[in-house]
């Protein structure tokens, strides 16, 4: 007999492919000093980012591209990702791998960013809210040498509270 | 103590430590934001709603979001020279803060921040010299009041 | 200090690189200036002990999410104030510790006029030190032509599509 290969693509976890997350606001508009620690922690200092005179194509300075995928951070109402960090089992990453989307209930305990593919139209700036709009384009299976590998497919959308286009991303997250 | 204090005389210290009194840097504005406010209230586990919710604080009778106090060394670290050069010792270390605490900080607030070296001494203690600075951080809102005083304490050894 | 030029559409050549964007060496202050910026708590970018025993890697990581920023300044570099960069997308493969210096690299593989504007295909990556590439990808650049407007700003595909 052969090893048995657990399949971790339970009809729970199909249920959810497709799923999508009910449109998310940033709980705060974007602040010059977010944009300031984003691009400096980046190592980007373009003149765009905080010279008035050099982003004029942009209505003043903007904040870098990647920006809105990183500003729905945690609310008052959601538990202290911290707390758990006494279990050594914890990685410090909560499996709800989007606000409002359903998490990924397999028993895989690494986590990896397999990548992205992004689309991009405009950069936000300080005071424009972001909204996100999210859902999983696929989950699937793929048996490698080191054991069972499953694919995250999540497709967003981000745009200004106004509506205007800031970017798409199709991000593929691992899990092994 | 080590050969190198002895480079400096007392004198020495004690004059470079009397040159250090007076304003440091110029007076710097920032502007209270709210993810900054969020951000300090959640990293030191402050759930009160005044610090997240404009209703909540207004019904509490603030003009709007309140920052939580230790949103001050965000300001102390962006906004205000904090390292100085000693040419004697070998280490400076944080002794103590003081704190006087006025009008709360509100979200949308343009503060003033003002920096002044107000007290420098020299110690003689069992561990050897010891240089004393007191370094005093004002904020002020933009309708004139004074929100906070931070008084903080470095030792040079 | 006004518009910055960025590349002109007449002037590019299929197999051309683009200027490349260093950064490092990296350290772990590096890492966690990222991760405290993003609020994220991944273990394995500033736990050493965790990223070691628990998950066997050989230091804590530089940030993938970190590192698809700089894939996308290498190439808002290029596109300066007149293009746009409009399409990128990579993989993470490679793993990259403190002591990389990490160097954004990109390759002119296909170029096309669409109405007034060009567009430009790359292939695009990331070396360490060492010359071994960790973040393969694809990118998509749009350009003015000599003499020709800048690209419009927000970007909007449908511009290409125009007369």
């Amino acid at each position: 007999m052969s090893e048995t290969i657990p399949d971790y693509i339970t009809p729970e976890v199909k249920a959810i492919i497709g799923a999508e997350a009910p449109p998310i606001t940033a709980r705060h508009a974007v602040e010059s000093s977010e944009v300031r620690r984003f691009h400096q922690a980046l190592i980007d200092n373009a003149p765009r980012f905080w010279d008035p005179e050099a982003s004029k194509r942009y209505g003043g300075p903007v904040a870098p591209m990647g920006f809105p995928v990183h500003v729905f951070r945690r609310t008052e109402e959601e538990p202290d990702p911290l707390a758990m960090m006494d279990q050594p089992d914890y990685d410090g990453v909560d499996r709800a791998l989007r606000p409002g989307l359903p998490p990924v209930l397999v028993p895989l305990k690494r986590l990896m960013n397999g990548g992205y593919e992004y689309e991009l139209f405009r950069h936000a700036r300080p005071g424009e809210g972001i909204v996100l709009k999210s859902r999983y384009a696929d989950i699937y299976q793929r048996n490698g040498r080191t054991g069972p590998i499953v694919f995250v497919v999540i497709e967003d959308s981000y745009e200004t509270g106004a509506g205007e286009k800031l970017l798409r991303s199709t991000n593929t997250i691992i899990l092994r | 103590m080590s050969d190198t204090m002895t480079e400096v005389s007392d004198a020495q210290a004690e004059a470079y430590l009397q040159s250090l009194i007076g304003p440091i840097g110029e007076e710097v504005q920032t502007l209270v934001e709210l993810g900054a406010v969020r951000r300090m209230a959640l990293c030191v586990g402050d759930h009160d709603p005044i610090h997240f919710d404009e209703a909540a604080a207004k019904a509490r009778g603030y003009r709007g979001v309140v920052a939580p106090w230790p949103l001050l060394w965000l300001y102390f670290f962006t906004c205000t020279i904090y390292e100085h050069d000693f040419p004697f010792g070998k280490a400076t270390v944080h002794g103590q803060d003081d704190y006087d605490f006025h009008e709360p900080m509100i979200v949308g607030d343009v503060l003033t921040v003002s920096t002044a070296m107000v007290d420098a001494k020299l110690k003689h203690g069992k561990v050897g010299r010891l240089g004393q600075v007191v370094s005093e951080r004002r904020f002020t809102n933009q309708r004139g009041e004074l929100c906070a005083v931070l008084r903080t304490t470095l030792f040079r050894r | 200090m006004g518009d910055t030029q960025g590349a002109v559409f007449d002037d590019i050549e299929i197999g051309q690189y683009i200027p490349a964007v260093v950064k490092g060496p990296m350290t772990t202050a590096h890492i966690v200036r990222w991760s405290a910026a993003m609020e994220n708590w991944h273990r394995i970018h500033y736990d050493w002990k965790y990223a070691t025993e628990h998950d066997g890697l050989p230091d804590v990581m530089v940030n993938g999410s970190w590192k698809q920023h700089v894939m996308i300044q290498l190439l808002a570099d290029w596109a300066g104030d007149t293009g746009w960069a409009w399409k990128v997308a990579f993989q993470f493969r490679g793993m990259n510790v403190p002591g990389d210096t990490l160097t954004a690299w990109g390759r002119v593989t296909g170029k096309e006029q669409r109405g007034r504007f060009g567009v430009v295909d790359l292939e695009i990556g990331m070396l360490d030190q060492k010359g071994q590439e960790g973040t393969p990808g694809t990118a998509r650049v749009v350009l003015p032509l000599r003499g020709g407007p800048p690209v419009p700003y927000p970007f909007d595909p449908a511009i290409l599509d125009a007369a």
